[in-house]
């Protein structure tokens, strides 16, 4: 895999976890992080991706690719929190 | 909004969504494993002296020479492969369709592979590759149905215009809470909230991919309709005419000597002096005996999206050398065709390589997990509910019958077609040289599973049913791997391995599917035995 489009998947990942972090319906944590600093990071760290990937893949190739790859993670990170919060409950 | 008009868009969404969630169903999962189809053909393929290997390029110019000569039918279109793959021949391969099939139904064609042998004469075979992953290719193509033909793409197509109908309703209903509840999926003993959460977190946040899905498939049922119409209002009705003129009304008496033909090497310098970044895969030959030869230089740019699913291509004249057509080039489409090959491209996932490949595996996962969710909403939703949660525990109410029916159906369809599915890859080993038809037995096969689980989800009830058919989910789809192991432990078996990650990550991915199949067969048992007995999901209300 081109490097920038590793660092662009990996900038992008960080920057949707920021995302769903601070949302009030996230389930990974106790208490959400705090909205006003952790959305504008992920939104860097978003738009850092998409530079990234726009280094290694040509306009709408790199636009595609950052698109789907959000579609996936926020998909995957509610059902994750969902996971981690069952079990939590399970336990207590 | 008004709460009528939200009301009407639910039940649209309700309705297009039951009728077409199952055949969407299997035209995910289908579809998600048809993003890997080249490794799922290596994984089938057996191993062959015609196959896994690419001949020298220095070579290929005499094989051509004299496959013609022998074969002069080949030089309508034959392919030359660059690249060793263990379902790809060694040397120039082509197809003689059967009189009368559809242009998308390959099913029925014979394969020839032509190769050099050691005394320079040209040896023909008569190959027969495992059709396996066209079958599933199939499946996804035409929800389920066998024959990639005209009257089942048609069908296709009104389920895609139900899907498009259910995506656009489905978006209405949630408006009012869209930015309330955007990622909430909660846990708790309301089921009806965590479904309808499970629903919508994959429901919104891949909506711009299932837009998409929706509205290429409905292109790709009536393209031929569409292509008939544009000709009749814009082109005259001459449109198919042009082209067929070009290929044979000035057909010479002769044919053109292939052996004038400039060699593969040249063709291809052509098209990297075009696109440095174009990775070639094979050489299509078009017609290469006549007026009009042409030779499309088939492969991929890593850097750019595809506008085929095996790729795109330059079209180069053999004889000369010229360019004659960029317009399926990747990276170097004018306008127009970029923007249309960005719609294929989004469907294929033909851009970013392996990544993007697994994001639209677990993306079509997930939306075969939407319309199996969607059918579990509406089963929840009409559950009759005991009064007390004690009246649950003795003798629980008789759940509605159309109720019971959608979910043995929902678990009939949906799970027949994920056993079916395994166990017709698994076949692609064990039957090959023990069967006549193999491809005909995958069909068989196919269909004697998923009808046979329809009937035992009928018969058993949605609860137990569930239950048993995740097992033999399980157990099929571990069968894959356990099929290569015993191959490759057991040579005498008849059977084989192959050694390349793509074959091996056919089987790798098998056997993460087989424990998640194991999971969700242990979470259910756990439901269908201790859960309330008020539903449809409980052993107690089948002995109301």
């Amino acid at each position: 895999m081109n490097t920038f489009t590793l660092i662009g998947l990996l900038t992008s990942l960080l920057g949707s976890l920021a995302i769903y972090l601070a949302s009030p319906n996230q389930r990974w944590l106790a208490v959400p992080w705090p909205a006003r600093a952790a959305r504008p990071a992920g939104i860097l760290l978003l738009a850092a991706g998409l530079v990234a990937l726009l280094q290694a893949l040509q306009p709408a190739a790199g636009s595609f690719v950052f698109v789907h790859w959000l579609m996936l993670l926020f998909v995957l990170l509610p059902y994750l929190g969902a996971l981690l919060d069952s079990r939590r409950k399970t336990r207590s | 909004m008004r709460s009528e008009f939200i009301r009407i868009y639910k039940s649209v969404h309700t309705w297009t969504g039951i009728v077409a969630g199952m055949a969407l169903f299997v035209a995910f999962y289908a579809g998600a494993i048809t993003i890997f189809k080249e490794p799922l053909a290596r994984w089938a393929a057996p191993p062959s002296a015609m196959h896994g290997s690419a001949i020298p390029l220095n070579e290929a110019p005499v094989l051509i020479v004299r496959t013609l000569q022998e074969q002069p039918a080949a030089a309508k279109d034959f392919r030359l492969h660059l690249k060793a793959a263990e379902h790809l021949p060694q040397g120039i391969s082509w197809q003689v369709s059967a009189e009368g099939a559809d242009d998308h139904d390959h099913s029925s064609a014979r394969h020839y592979v032509a190769s050099l042998e050691a005394d320079g004469g040209v040896r023909v075979d008569e190959a027969h590759p495992s059709g396996l992953a066209d079958f599933i290719d199939t499946l996804h193509r035409v929800v389920g149905l066998p024959y990639d033909t005209d009257p089942n793409r048609w069908i296709m197509g009104i389920i895609a215009g139900l899907y498009a109908l259910a995506l656009v309703s489905g978006v209405i209903v949630l408006l009012p809470s869209l930015v309330k509840d955007f990622f909430a999926l909660r846990v708790s003993k309301n089921l009806k909230r965590m479904w309808l959460d499970a629903h919508n977190v994959v429901g919104i946040v891949s909506l711009p991919f299932h837009i998409v899905m929706a509205l290429t498939a409905i292109v790709f049922a009536y393209h031929d309709g569409f292509y008939f119409i544009q000709d009749k209002l814009i082109h005259d009705g001459k449109w198919s005419t042009a082209f067929q003129g070009r290929g044979s009304s000035a057909a010479p008496a002769i044919p053109r000597d292939p052996a004038a033909m400039l060699p593969p090497a040249d063709l291809l310098a052509s098209a990297q002096a075009l696109s440095p970044t174009f990775e070639a895969t094979s050489l299509q030959y078009l017609n290469a005996t006549g007026p009009r030869a042409a030779v499309r230089v088939w492969g991929h740019d890593p850097t750019a999206h595809s506008p085929r699913f095996v790729g795109g291509f330059v079209a180069v004249d053999p004889y000369s050398g010229k360019i004659m057509s960029a317009d399926f080039l990747p990276g170097h489409q004018n306008l127009p065709n970029a923007i249309v090959g960005s719609f294929f491209a989004l469907h294929f996932g033909t851009y970013g390589g392996t990544p993007v490949q697994w994001m639209y595996f677990l993306l079509g996962l997930a939306g075969a997990w939407l319309f199996y969710g969607g059918n579990l909403l509406w089963v929840e939703t009409r559950r009759i509910k005991a009064a007390r949660a004690s009246d649950a525990i003795g003798l629980p109410p008789e759940q509605r019958r159309d109720v019971r029916w959608m979910a043995a159906a929902t678990v009939g369809v949906c799970l027949g077609a994920v056993c079916a599915i395994s166990l017709t890859i698994v076949a692609a080993k064990w039957l090959h040289g023990r069967v006549e038809d193999l491809n005909a037995w995958h069909q068989g096969i196919y269909y004697a599973v998923f009808f046979a689980a329809l009937v035992w989800a009928f018969q058993r009830g949605a609860a137990r049913s569930a239950v048993h058919l995740l097992w033999l989910a399980a157990a099929f789809t571990f069968a894959i791997p356990a099929t290569s192991l015993l191959a490759w432990l057991l040579p005498s078996l008849g059977m084989w391995t192959h050694g390349s990650a793509a074959a091996l990550g056919v089987d790798a991915t098998a056997l993460a599917g087989g424990l998640g199949f194991v999971w969700l067969a242990l979470a259910t048992t756990r439901r269908v035995m201790h859960g309330p007995g008020d539903s449809v999901w409980s052993v107690q209300s089948e002995k109301s």
